[in-house]
């Protein structure tokens, strides 16, 4: 139990007995409690007895659960501080390499993760004795779990034996043995073997990025074999290799070797393929340049745009505003956009709902004039998808088409949709409009037709406009949804902090009493109740004084306890609001006196909290 | 219960009317129930109450105790007592009226506690089980004093099965408003089958114990030992508090959930539905329910049958268990003056559906149940006019979940 | 490949076609509102159905020969009524009842008859006391109407060649009886010493396809669980599908019939003939134990150990017990 402290007492000594009888135990619970306390054993035993004692107890530890054996895997890297330093480390290596043998996958990943930490902590001499011995067994071993294992180590191994250049003979040899035993790798027989060799193909170029000769020679032609593999599965892992390797080659290369790999993945007999290279060709055509792409790449990626499977579209359709500014305004113009279009149309909603959430972004490429002709009526009709993901992505953007589109496009253009939104079926969707309101009331500012009534009386076109908004704030409060009714009170409250309280009082709290005189359901008067409280902390004190508390004075008597104690909840936060000492003070908590006494067991408790306050 | 209280009546008993001890003891008692402490007055609550069901005054102080709910100050106090002038004596006026004092007192003293479990409980974390006892405790001390048939006055939210599906109840609690802004009745089956029955029953409990009067919550068939053994909610607690007692405690409180609710007299809530035991809401009244839900008899119909397109009563095929037809809700509605049966106990892919030309209604609150089927839920809000609206919602989205995810994983399974 | 994964888990619909096979799932994401249950009730004759039903289907076809592998509700419902199950009861179904023949009387069985006289009084008293209350345990169970609640199916899927069925074969028992078809197709399944190649099911070669898809499920009213569900996985070397229906009465009895199909798609490249076939083996493990029984060898009677068909299956995988097992296979030309 007596954790903290120093370490050393005769507790410590008692708890990591007791671990070490847990690594033992029958239970999987404590064994794997013990194992995740593994440097706490090891700092009280000490670097010998670690080495001597537990690490050996860890090799022999035949754990017949994939969930212990997983967590050894993951913990012994913590060891390395506790072994006696960095030229002991190689003894954590043993427990690992039979860890990266075991079937279980997640298990060997754990292994091959904890030999990668533990390798780089070791110095070259202890590399070329311990590690590098342990990838060429792993690399020749006879099930394949071992050769899966090695690819994972080789980019570390060659790193630490070349590292700083100097080698001599032995490391050389070394490094050459090293190299053609990958190779070997990636035409192995099993395919898992080569999915592996795949995944590390472009770390073990970057291990070598020094000796380009070896880059040019081998490792393209072994990327060229993985490439070309007739496993889909094998292919897809090389898509990654292709902007892996194109950061270490020539230009020339890269044109010669990789882009024609590129272009043929594009066009795979394999969605996963098409998929994977709908996500890396955004990246492929960064390094080798929109001159270079141009002519293929781009075309390239034109297509996947329009491709069969779903899932390939989904991918493209997520870096079409990337292309967008890589292409520059015209090609997007000719190429993109019409294909954006379609998209928007697609069959598929998580390719529109992909398509929503970044299109918008292409605004600053195309410009103002571009936007409003081609974008907007695009973005107009993913507003009204009917799938409601894809209108939350469009209404997240909402805020980079004003700063594109200017307030007065967009209010002529996009008004009708966003009150068509604002009262949309799904809930979700009329929060993120509310929420989106202060942003837009912050760019068109108070006089804005938007949010008061004087502004556009003349423009009949407008006045319609400014209704919806105005009327629409007020409406949410009486919304079905009551998180949509509590959002509509926080918006009442940023507008008033934004507009000020002679805005409040001539657009809102008229409403506000109007709604607790007449408003048949209880829970919107408790929200206009709670608003009363929350406008209280943004209008001026005359105001409190003038109508919100003559208004909260009269609702104190509302039939339903449920509105009378949202009463006393606001009229602590009034008067919090005004003066001390104020007459009006004095009038606030004698009301509250008076729901002391209310019938209602929660307006007493509500109305003592708001009087004990003072 | 009663045994307790007779311990402590006996003892009341003891002294003569009106003795200077007698009244010194009263004195002492209402000295120390000013004692905020919440362990002594929870002591002398059950002295007190034991000593009122003694001083025969029992029937006027069930009567009283009924309608405390809705009159707990003196103001109100003295109202009650001016209502029964000759059966009230000073003595006992005055035991109750301390009564009532240290049951305020309580509560004051323990909602910031409670508080606290709430705001743990919301975040669908667990609080100790310590603090579960304790809860527990509190629970009971309510619920022991709720009639087999609640009286509830609208406006109230109604609620069907939940099935320890904790965010999608956060979910309806974001539509239909949290508590204590919104008054609610949750149906039973709160717990078994969904992954969070323990977070979601504590919450709805510390609610109903924080708020008593704005949170109700009446048994489904899930809310005892045996079918949570089975069902998930035993396991749940073993796996999240490494023993049973958490298990324990909470069908300890089962046995106290109040059977039904009426609310304005109109409206007859129920986890399952009629009994052909049953004729008048008084027959309700009269079961001894603080037990284990029965396997036969008016209690367990009252949890366990369902409405089906028949004539009259029929039998389950099954062979265990009724069922009630058009014809047998109406006359019961009608013998009882009532407008409406509202229940649950049945999976509604619309989340909820109207039976009996609107005489029955089955209300759902578990979305995508089992997180795999895809239905939506609902709510019933019946207004202080009585309007009911359905308000029907669907699943937490992923992003608001600390899912364990539902997403099949491809195995080689033989 | 984890992004890969996310964009496979939103679409619902798989398919994949492999060595002349072309497999499609399509799994629903909810069970059926009241249209589509009013529309399997109707197909299927009979008002009551399953709680959750599921509008999800399994198909495999051989392009070339037409052959077709259906797995669906509706067909397997269809199955459920044909079969003549047996009702059972549940497990205090009789304490039950005896205490609704005290609380009402009514029932004219021999031995009721007999205890009837002495009882007379005491009932009617009872009844006197009560209000006009009598229910009769035959009209009772005449109005809840008597069906197999428990939705056992023979169902081992839908067989046809060029649109037309060709019966389940004799294994599985009660489905269309394939001597009854008149058909112009020679397909047809046979019984065979052939097993699942073991060897072949537990390669870890890459999935191309997998799905679990669930058919149908009841809770049966807190007593229990039915469920009907196919799982499928296709990969370069094989398919291979386990249907499976679960039922487990709490407290009553368990009863499994598990249906495994597979295909050898190496089996084809080998094949000496010009025209590739396929050889389709089907084995048929039928398992069912009253509580008793279970408790007599030993087994589990804990009814949360058979909370669904997974758990369940491991349980008694480990516990033995007996099975029927039929082996089946369709030759393909």
């Amino acid at each position: 139990m007596n954790s903290g402290g120093g370490g050393g007492g005769p507790d410590d000594v008692v708890a990591v007995a007791a671990l070490i009888d847990e690594l033992k135990s029958e239970d999987v619970r404590l064994r794997l409690n013990s194992i995740s306390r593994l440097s706490t054993i090891a700092a009280a035993l000490g670097p010998e007895r670690t080495r001597n004692e537990l690490v050996p107890f860890l090799v022999d530890m035949n754990d017949d659960d994939d969930e212990c054996l997983m967590a050894v895997a993951e913990h012994i890297p913590s060891l390395v501080t506790s072994v006696g330093g960095d030229e002991f480390v190689h003894a954590l290596l043993l427990p690992l390499e039979s860890l990266s043998t075991v079937e279980e996958t997640v298990v060997r990943q754990k292994a091959v993760e904890g030999l990668v930490k533990v390798g780089e902590r070791c110095d070259r001499a202890s590399a070329m004795e311990h590690f590098c011995p342990l990838v060429k067994r792993l690399a020749t071993g006879e099930w394949f779990t071992a050769r899966v294992s090695a690819c994972g180590l080789f980019a570390c191994a060659l790193e630490k034996v070349s590292s700083n250049g100097n080698g001599g003979e032995e490391e050389k040899k070394m490094i050459a043995q090293l190299r053609s035993l990958f190779g070997q790798l990636c035409d192995d027989e099993t395919p898992m073997v080569r999915r592996a060799a795949a995944t590390n193909l472009g770390k073990v170029a970057e291990a070598s990025v020094e000796d380009k000769q070896f880059i040019n020679d081998e490792v393209l032609n072994w990327f060229g074999k993985l490439t070309a593999d007739e496993q889909d599965s094998v292919r897809l892992l090389a898509v990654d290799d292709c902007v892996s390797l194109s950061k270490l080659v020539s230009e020339e290369e890269r044109l010669k070797s990789i882009v024609p790999v590129a272009l043929k993945f594009s066009s795979d007999t394999s969605w996963r393929v098409r998929y994977a290279v709908a996500q890396q060709i955004y990246e492929l055509c960064e390094i080798i340049g929109a001159d270079f792409a141009r002519e293929d790449l781009f075309p390239a990626y034109e297509n996947l745009l329009e491709d069969a499977e779903a899932e390939v579209r989904i991918a493209a359709a997520a870096k079409v505003s990337k292309f967008c500014a890589l292409a520059g305004p015209e090609r997007s113009r000719e190429n993109i956009i019409p294909r954006v279009r379609e998209l928007a149309k697609d069959a598929s909603q998580h390719v529109r709902a992909a398509l929503a959430s970044v299109v918008m972004e292409s605004a600053p490429t195309l410009g103002k004039e571009e936007t409003v002709n081609q974008l907007l009526p695009i973005f107009l009709v993913l507003l009204k998808d009917e799938f409601p993901d894809v209108r939350l992505n469009v209404i997240g953007k909402l805020d980079q088409v004003n700063e594109v589109i200017g307030v007065d496009t967009l209010s002529k253009e996009l008004l009708p949709a966003i009150k068509d939104l604002a009262e949309d079926r799904h809930w979700r969707v009329r929060l993120a409009i509310i929420e989106y309101i202060p942003i837009l009331a912050t760019q068109t500012g108070e006089s804005s037709f938007l949010f008061s009534k004087e502004a556009s009386t003349s423009d009949s076109e407008n006045n319609s406009a400014e209704d919806v908004l105005n009327s629409l704030c007020l409406r949410w409060l009486a919304d079905p949804v009551s998180s949509i009714r509590q959002a509509a009170g926080q918006n009442l409250q940023n507008l008033t902090a934004l507009f000020g309280s002679a805005w409040a009082k001539e657009h809102v709290i008229p409403k506000l009493e109007s709604l607790l005189q007449t408003e048949k359901n209880y829970l919107v008067r408790v929200t206009v109740a709670s608003t009363l409280g929350m406008l209280a902390e943004k209008v001026d004190e005359g105001d409190i004084t003038g109508t919100l508390f003559p208004i909260a004075k009269a609702a104190a008597a509302d039939s339903v306890a449920n509105v009378r104690f949202n009463i006393a909840k606001s009229l602590e936060k009034m008067a919090k609001s005004v003066s001390a000492g104020s007459a009006i003070r004095t009038e606030i908590l004698e009301v509250l006196d008076g729901l002391k006494a209310d019938a209602d067991v929660d307006v007493q408790f509500y109305a003592s909290e708001a009087r004990n306050a003072f | 219960m009663s045994k307790r209280f007779s311990l402590w009546g006996n003892f009341w008993r003891i002294f003569e009317p009106n003795s200077s001890l007698k009244n010194n003891l009263l004195d002492y008692v209402i000295r120390a129930s000013k004692d905020v402490v919440s362990s002594v007055s929870l002591v002398l609550l059950v002295f007190l109450r034991g000593a009122l069901f003694c001083a025969q005054e029992e029937t006027r102080f069930v009567r009283v105790a009924e309608t405390r709910k809705t009159n707990a100050n003196n103001r109100d106090l003295n109202s009650i007592s001016s209502r029964f002038p000759v059966e009230t004596n000073p003595l006992s006026l005055s035991l109750f009226s301390t009564y009532c004092y240290i049951i305020r007192i309580l509560r004051m003293a323990s909602s910031s506690e409670v508080d606290a479990w709430i705001a743990t409980l919301r975040k669908c974390e667990i609080i100790d089980e310590n603090s579960v006892k304790k809860l527990c405790q509190m629970a009971v001390e309510i619920l022991v004093e709720e009639s087999n048939v609640q009286n509830i006055s609208s406006p109230v939210t109604i609620c069907g099965d939940i099935h320890g599906q904790f965010y999608d109840l956060k979910e309806l609690f974001s539509v239909g408003g949290e508590c204590p802004d919104t008054n609610y009745l949750f149906m039973g089956d709160f717990v078994d089958r969904g992954f969070y029955s323990v977070e979601t029953f504590l919450l709805l409990l510390a609610l109903k114990v924080r708020y008593p009067d704005r949170m109700f919550l009446i048994r489904g068939n899930h809310e005892c030992r045996q079918i949570t053994q089975v069902y998930g909610f035993y396991d749940e607690c073993l796996r999240k508090y490494g023993s049973v007692n958490v298990w324990r405690y909470c069908t300890d409180v089962f046995d106290y959930l109040s059977l039904s609710a009426m609310i304005d007299g109109r409206a007859l809530c129920v986890h399952g539905g009629l009994s052909p035991n049953i004729t008048t809401i008084d027959e309700i009244r009269a079961i001894d329910r603080k037990r284990e839900v029965p396997h036969e008899g008016p209690m367990c119909d009252l949890l366990w049958s369902d409405p089906e397109d028949i004539k009259g009563w029929g039998l389950s095929p099954r062979g265990a268990g009724y069922l009630f037809g058009d014809d047998a809700c109406k006359s019961f509605n009608e013998k009882n003056a009532l407008k409406l049966i509202c229940r649950a106990h049945q999976l509604v892919m619309e989340g909820y559906k109207w039976m009996f030309d609107k005489e029955l209604v089955t209300v759902w609150s578990a979305p995508n149940y089992c997180y795999r089927c895809g239905n939506v839920a609902s709510l019933l809000e019946l207004d202080e006019h009585f309007t009911p609206r359905f308000k029907v919602f669907e699943a937490a989205p992923d992003s608001n979940r600390a899912a364990p995810g539902k997403r099949t994983v491809p195995d080689y399974f033989l | 490949m984890s992004e890969c994964a996310d964009a496979l888990q939103k679409s619902n619909k798989k398919s994949v076609s492999i060595s002349g096979w072309h497999v499609h799932s399509t799994k629903s994401n909810s069970i059926m509102g009241q249209r589509e249950i009013t529309s399997v009730e109707e197909t299927v004759r009979t008002k009551h159905v399953p709680e959750m039903m599921f509008n999800s289907e399994l198909r495999l076809k051989h392009a070339q020969s037409e052959v077709e592998f259906t797995f669906n509700a509706t067909e397997a419902l269809k199955e459920w009524m044909l079969a003549k199950n047996e009702v059972i009861k549940v497990k205090n179904s009789e304490r039950w009842m005896q205490l609704h023949l005290e609380r009402y009387g009514g029932k004219k069985t021999e031995e009721e008859e007999n205890k009837r006289e002495e009882g007379k009084e005491k009932n009617e008293e009872t009844q006197s006391e009560r209000t006009t209350t009598v229910l009769d345990i035959d009209e009772l169970a005449k109005e809840g109407s008597s069906y197999d609640w428990t939705f056992t199916t023979p169902y081992r899927g839908t067989t046809t060649v060029r649109g037309e069925d060709i019966g389940g074969g004799e294994g599985g028992g009660e489905g269309v009886n394939s001597s009854e078809l008149n058909s112009n197709t020679n397909i047809r399944w046979k019984p065979t010493e052939e097993h699942l190649d073991m060897a072949l099911l537990t390669r870890r070669d890459p999935i191309e396809l997998f799905d679990e898809i669930s058919l149908y499920e009841s809770e049966l009213d807190d007593h229990g669980v039915s469920s009907l569900s196919v799982k499928i996985r296709v990969t370069e070397s094989c398919w291979f599908l386990l249907l499976r229906f679960w039922l487990c009465v709490d407290g009553v009895l368990i009863r499994s019939r598990e249906t495994r199909l597979c295909c050898d798609l190496r089996r084809r490249r080998d094949a000496t003939t010009a025209k590739a076939g396929a050889v389709v083996l089907r084995e048929t493990r039928l398992r069912e134990e009253t509580w008793s029984q279970l408790k007599d060898r030993g087994a589990s009677t804990d009814a949360k150990q058979y909370k669904d068909a997974e758990a369940a299956a491991s349980v008694l995988l480990a516990g033995g017990g007996p099975v029927r097992v039929v082996n089946e296979k369709l030759e393909i030309y």
